[in-house]
């Protein structure tokens, strides 16, 4: 492999002397879809926050992140490196209209006059397949779905083209088709761009449809690290297979006996009737 | 068996919001037997949450009818609804949020013996310790104020205060959504085991179709109000209907290998 | 006493405990070290403060013992203080707890009435009552806690409101919990958390007011109190600015410490476990 974006060594993460990450070493190569998959209190959003340098001020930071993707420098948030966090409305300004908010980053970051400023942020909202972008661009987030808003906060990010991209539990607070079409996003984001994605997620399978790496943190540690398909294979570690054993799915043996007695399905002429002559009102 | 434990029949409910009428719930129907799990799925704003909340009698329909253990569940009113609620409990998405941010393990399951009289107070102790083993709470946890357990630990608190009066039906709103992967499937097999060894009756609702495959007997899945497809379970995920039930299907992430 | 030592635990919280346990101190003991009226006449007049064994902190134009009435008035300040808060607390929560439970019309209503509150100046409407009704003690109480009063109302209906709709209201509901149990257990106790916290400003507020309008003459004229202190060393303000600046001195000092105690109660009450 070339040089890696990223080269992360022994790095300890603490707040007000809590451990939150304990010794993690390993590589973030350069372009790909990496996923830190993680339940609660596994440390994977202390690694954003660390990695993005956003940590907030009581947490005491040891060992290192070095740069080599970046020629060495720090990498700047919001410009070489975005964050997209769970919660969109935290991040979207209440009373900028999405048209200005993702255009703001493209007109600081890449030095654009606000006109083609606006025109490269309608781009960005098309590329993030928003609908009625004339309506959107001048739409405050309220107005959004919680999916939409989510990829206001991806075409944000993207604003600066970052060479890299960290999405925290991104679709955790959306249902599962909205979740779907915005990994269907991701995906296609990020197949063609020099751009690299970290992906953090406590759903295991979810992210076996989208990135070709993978690290399992467990308490703060990193028990595993390794190619996508293989961990799944041939998980390394006991908790991995716990993870894998605990995800459930439409081929996954159901957890009810089969039942005998066939339940009646709901037929009741009477009720249609009644229904017609409501609906008119 | 005749009567089904609940008959949910035509419930329409309608929000003004900001001078725009919203349907959020329109002429759903459903039976629900005994000792069977609903399983109600759909996207966010597809009106689960209410339809739980209008059966739960938290709000009121507009038009249509429900039947809870062969009464007339619509009508009741002041002590006798009250006293009904004992056999309709429910179990939220959010736990943190669930419980009185002042109450311990102990006061909150407390609280349901003492309303509903289950057991005399001099038994008390030993039904709140009887209720916590049933849920896998070590009798540690009783004194422990709410806000500091664990979410998986709080869940299946709400779970025990919902069989402390010992119900027929538990309505859950996503109350698998929050909790990791591990521990969802703990709680999953905690109310399979209720629902055999009690007879228990579940209206699971989540916008996870896997997740209601696995435990539920019959799915309903709805949309803007309605409820477009409804059938058993293997016939509703084996062969899907609608565009929408399709579009559920396809969501499910596979463990790709 | 683990609730004390929470709010001790603060930021500020254990100095504002100090100030104000300071002053109940010297409310308690004015009556030991200076038995009978502060207000008689003690000794040679205008002795100046830190010249007289017999008078520490010195005399005022009329010869009363500066100390003794600095002592007393302590205790008058804090009684009017926390005896108009209290009383407009009371008000305050009855009127938003009733607003907020009953919505509707009666809502509509007693919001109307605590906005009419609102928009007249607080000090002005003690002051117009304190005239009225002439000045003594409990009128003075009254009349700060008439001004006071609109704002934990609004506090305690907003609260009300929002815990109304909290996911563990629906649960008692559905638990089937007598509506009033749920109002007194479940929603009372949470939505007072915030008032409380304002409860000990308003002390303060109480104490200035107070004290403005016994600087005015329209407080109690039977008993000592700082505000009429600082408006009797006005006389002699350019001979004497002690008679002035000492009680001046003390009422920053309450209020200071009330501040502090607060802001460590408010700390106290949000670190709830």
């Amino acid at each position: 492999m070339s040089v890696p974006l990223a080269t992360i060594r022994n790095l300890s993460v603490a707040y007000d002397g809590e451990t939150a990450l304990n010794g993690l070493s390993f590589d973030i190569p350069k372009g790909g879809r990496l996923a830190i998959i993680g339940e609660s209190g596994s440390g994977k959003s202390s690694f954003a926050r660390a990695l993005s340098g956003l940590l907030p001020a009581n947490a005491a930071l040891s060992g290192e992140i070095g740069w080599p993707g970046f020629e060495d420098r720090q990498p700047q948030a919001g410009r070489d490196l975005c964050l997209v966090l769970q919660d969109p409305a935290t991040s979207l300004d209440p009373v900028m209209t999405i048209g200005r908010q993702v255009a703001e980053g493209a007109r600081a970051h890449l030095g654009l006059a606000w006109p083609q400023a606006m025109a490269q942020a309608e781009n960005l909202l098309a590329r993030v397949r928003l609908p009625e972008l004339q309506r959107l661009m001048h739409a405050f987030p309220h107005q959004l779905s919680g999916g939409q808003r989510q990829r206001v906060a991806i075409a944000a990010a993207l604003a600066s083209r970052p060479r890299l991209l960290i999405a925290d539990e991104i679709t955790s607070a959306l249902d599962m088709v909205t979740q779907a079409e915005i990994v269907t996003l991701l995906r296609d984001l990020t197949r063609d761009s020099a751009m690299t994605l970290v992906f953090i997620t406590h759903d295991i399978a979810l992210a076996s449809t989208l990135c070709d790496r993978c690290a399992v943190f467990h308490r703060g540690r990193l028990v595993e690290i390794g190619p996508m398909a293989e961990v799944l294979a041939r998980p390394g570690d006991a908790y991995t297979a716990t993870l894998i054993g605990a995800h459930i799915d439409l081929a996954s043996p159901r957890l009810i006996e089969h039942f005998q007695e066939k339940w009646e399905p709901v037929f009741r002429p009477e009720m249609r009737q009644g229904k017609e002559s409501g609906g008119e009102r | 068996m005749s009567e089904p434990l609940l008959r949910v029949s035509g419930l329409s409910k309608t929000f003004a919001s900001g001078g725009r009428r919203v349907l959020a719930v329109s002429d759903v129907s459903f039976d629900l037997p005994r000792g069977r799990t609903l399983g109600l799925v759909g996207a966010s704003g597809s009106g689960k949450s209410t339809l739980a909340r209008l059966v739960l009698r938290l709000i009121a329909p507009d038009a249509g009818a429900v039947h809870f253990q062969g009464r007339d569940w619509l009508s009741l009113r002041g002590i006798r609804l009250r006293q009904a609620r004992a056999k309709m409990q429910m179990v939220f998405q959010d736990p943190a949020s669930a419980f009185n941010p002042r109450a311990t393990a102990e006061s909150a399951l407390a609280d349901a013996l003492r309303i509903h009289a289950i057991v005399p107070p001099e038994d008390r102790d030993a039904e709140i310790e009887r209720l916590m083993d049933r849920v896998g709470l070590w009798p540690a946890l009783r004194v422990r104020p709410v806000g500091a357990l664990s979410g998986g630990q709080r869940q299946r608190l709400a779970i025990a205060r919902a069989l402390a009066t010992r119900p027929k039906l538990i309505v859950l709103d996503e109350a698998l959504s929050a909790l990791d992967l591990g521990i969802r499937r703990q709680i999953l097999d905690l109310l399979v085991s209720l629902q055999r060894g009690e007879g228990l009756s579940y209206l699971f609702i989540s916008h996870d179709l896997a997740v209601v495959r696995a435990i539920a007997h019959r799915i309903a899945v709805m949309d803007a109000g309605h409820i477009v497809e409804q059938g058993e379970t293997e016939t509703v995920t084996g062969a899907p209907q609608t565009s929408i039930t399709k579009a559920l299907i396809a969501a499910v992430p596979r463990l790709i290998t | 006493m683990n609730f004390l030592g929470r709010i001790a635990a603060a930021p500020g919280g254990g100095a504002g405990l100090a100030i104000l346990g300071l002053l109940a101190l010297a409310a308690f003991s004015a009556h030991a070290f200076f038995p009978g009226d502060p207000l008689r006449i003690a000794g040679p007049a205008l002795v100046p403060p830190f010249s007289s064994g017999d008078f520490p902190l010195g005399t005022d134009r009329l010869g009363r013992d500066v100390l003794a009435c600095l002592m007393h008035g302590a205790g008058i300040s804090l009684l009017v203080g926390i005896a108009a808060a209290a009383a407009a607390i009371l008000l305050g929560v009855a009127v938003g707890a009733v607003s907020g439970f009953a919505g509707g019309f009666i809502d509509e209503c007693l919001m109307r009435v605590v906005e009419t509150f609102q928009i007249v100046p607080g000090f002005l409407l003690a002051l117009a009552f304190a005239s009225v009704f002439g000045a003594s003690l409990p009128v003075i109480i009254l009349a700060i806690a008439l001004a006071a009063w609109a704002e934990p109302a609004r506090l305690t209906r907003a609260e009300v409101l929002s815990i109304r709709e909290q996911d563990y209201v629906a649960s008692a509901r559905a638990l089937g919990m007598h509506p009033l149990e749920i109002a007194f257990k479940e929603i009372l106790p949470n939505a007072l958390a915030p008032v409380l916290a304002l409860a000990a400003l308003m002390v303060a507020g109480a104490i200035l007011t107070e004290a403005a309008l016994s600087f005015l003459g329209l407080g109690d004229p039977n008993v000592v109190t700082w505000g009429s202190m600082i408006a009797e060393g006005r006389n002699v303000i350019r001979s004497a600015p002690w008679l002035s600046i000492l009680p001046g001195l003390a009422l920053m000092l309450t209020v200071l410490g009330v501040y502090l105690f607060s802001e460590g109660l408010s700390h106290a009450l949000r670190a709830r476990p």
